[in-house]
């Protein structure tokens, strides 16, 4: 008897360190799939559950448990509840979008007023961003008797809130985008170039060689390393902060920046031997910096803009 | 052209602003948990999406660092605040242990009482039968394991880390940390 539970416990033992050894995609993937997996009649009462509560919260939305079930399939995300609102509204069923506008407007709006919205207000953005998940999915199939809204790509892996504001604040940055590329198009009209001789020979082959040289070092970084270079000088993050987002202690950034800019330097050393001194090297590190900072600066524009309108 | 408007517009051109070519390509629950810093919730595939996505395109660059800097409310309780805790704890639980082991090591090698002023030691003939000072200063005043289990500071200091031990260690080696 004692035998068969010490056996039990080492197999359990067993099974949860192969699943950390398989990696974290694996293991948040089977995090998500456990219940269905081993448990179906669990993951089933669950489901009930979270159907139950939802009807409960939203008596105006009529959703079978059937289709509910289909729509979250074998998946078990964590808001699932918001999953059920979210499905709803994506197979536009009854009442949904009436519930979600209630369920959704209030926070949302109290969200976007801490943020920076750019030339919109919280109110637009708010309606901007339910009129935008309203549209039909274009992904959707043709021969579905309801054509879905965007809506229905909602998984429940965060709240229906967080969803939202990630849409409306796309919005937002969205239409600052369009504005700029507009303001640039009447610029190129311009015919006056305000950097300097562009027909200069010396220009040709040394600026090309030198921008070839910084684009390879660059897209040889790895994708955590050029995102942590952006978020740090590209959008002014606080190393910490931007740490966090890729799984870096606090203590770890600067160490992790030094050996970016360290890969940087010898890949463009290695280059071009024969240009690369100590001048060019401290040129190289500010106009990299100045690079960041104008893109950074760029982005801040709209709520210059913003706040010399108020 | 000056050399340094060349760099400039180098500089510019690797990392050239491919503004809104993923906005609206980026799966926003993606972003949502990227930006609450909950790693494992993402996929490799996904992780590196977003991460590709930010660094090419400063507008959702932007989006992730507004997002991070108070946009996102968890459910739970945020991931970032739990990772900040974790850190303290961490912190509490090694200086706990460092301060234990040391303070062992301390009063096995010091004697009790060695703080204390020495009184003389006389050096006396061991054959007159008279008991050697020397051997009962040294002999007599180790600390026995009796007493190092009674010192109240020590005991404070291992249950602590014991206590700590748990909480600290928990998770240690979740996904995020190995990456």
């Amino acid at each position: 008897m004692i035998a068969a539970s010490v056996e039990r416990e080492l197999q359990a033992r067993l099974l949860d360190w192969r699943r950390r050894a398989r990696g974290p995609s694996e293991t948040a993937a089977a995090r998500r799939r456990e219940p269905a997996m081993h448990d179906p009649e669990g993951s089933m009462s669950t489901l009930r559950e979270a159907h139950a509560a939802a009807s409960e919260r939203w008596p105006g939305v009529s959703w079978s448990f059937e289709r509910y079930a289909a729509h979250v399939g074998e998946d078990r995300p964590q808001h699932l509840t918001d999953l059920y609102l979210g499905g709803a509204g994506g197979w536009r069923r009854d009442g949904a979008w009436a519930a979600i506008h209630d369920e959704i407007s209030g926070p949302l709006e109290l969200r976007l007023r801490r943020q920076p919205c750019g030339t919109h207000s919280p109110e637009d953005l708010v309606s901007e961003s339910i009129a935008a998940l309203m549209g039909d999915d274009p992904e959707a199939s043709p021969a579905e008797a309801v054509r879905p809204s965007k809506l229905v790509r909602y998984r429940g892996r965060t709240s229906l809130v967080n969803y939202f504001l990630v849409v409306a604040k796309r919005i937002a940055i969205g239409s600052h985008r369009r504005r700029r590329e507009h303001a640039a198009d009447m610029e190129a009209i311009d015919p006056v170039d305000h950097r300097g001789d562009s027909t200069d020979p010396e220009r040709g082959e040394q600026f090309d060689r030198l921008a070839a040289a910084i684009r390879q070092a660059y897209e040889s970084l790895s994708a955590r390393q050029r995102f942590l270079l952006a978020m740090i000088h590209g959008q002014g993050m606080p190393k910490a902060q931007a740490g966090e987002l890729v799984g870096l202690p606090p203590w770890g950034v600067s160490r992790e920046l030094e050996k970016i800019h360290d890969h940087m330097r010898l890949a463009l050393e290695r280059s071009m031997p024969e240009d690369w001194d100590h001048p060019s090297r401290e040129a190289w590190a500010s106009a990299w910096q100045r690079c960041f900072a104008e893109a950074r600066s760029s982005g801040d524009e709209v709520e210059a803009t913003k706040e010399k309108s108020g | 052209m000056s050399r340094e408007a060349r760099l400039d517009d180098a500089c510019r051109s690797a990392i050239s602003p491919r503004g809104g070519r993923h906005l609206d390509s980026i799966d926003p629950e993606a972003l949502a948990l990227l930006a609450s810093g909950d790693l494992e919730a993402l996929s490799d595939e996904e992780r590196i999406a977003v991460w590709e996505a930010a660094a090419e395109d400063p507008q959702v660059a932007r989006l992730v660092a507004e997002l991070a800097t108070g946009g996102i409310v968890m459910a739970s309780q945020p991931a970032q605040t739990q990772r900040r805790s974790r850190v303290g704890l961490r912190l509490a639980f090694a200086a706990c242990g460092l301060l234990a082991v040391g303070l062992l090591a301390w009063r096995i090698v010091e004697p009790p009482g060695s703080a204390a002023p020495a009184a003389p030691v006389e050096f006396m003939d061991g054959d007159a039968g008279a008991a050697d000072p020397v051997d009962a200063a040294t002999s007599g005043s180790e600390w026995t394991p009796l007493e190092l289990a009674r010192d109240g500071v020590l005991l404070a200091l291992l249950a602590a880390t014991a206590i700590l031990a748990w909480p600290a260690l928990r998770d240690f080696d979740r996904p995020a940390n190995r990456v």
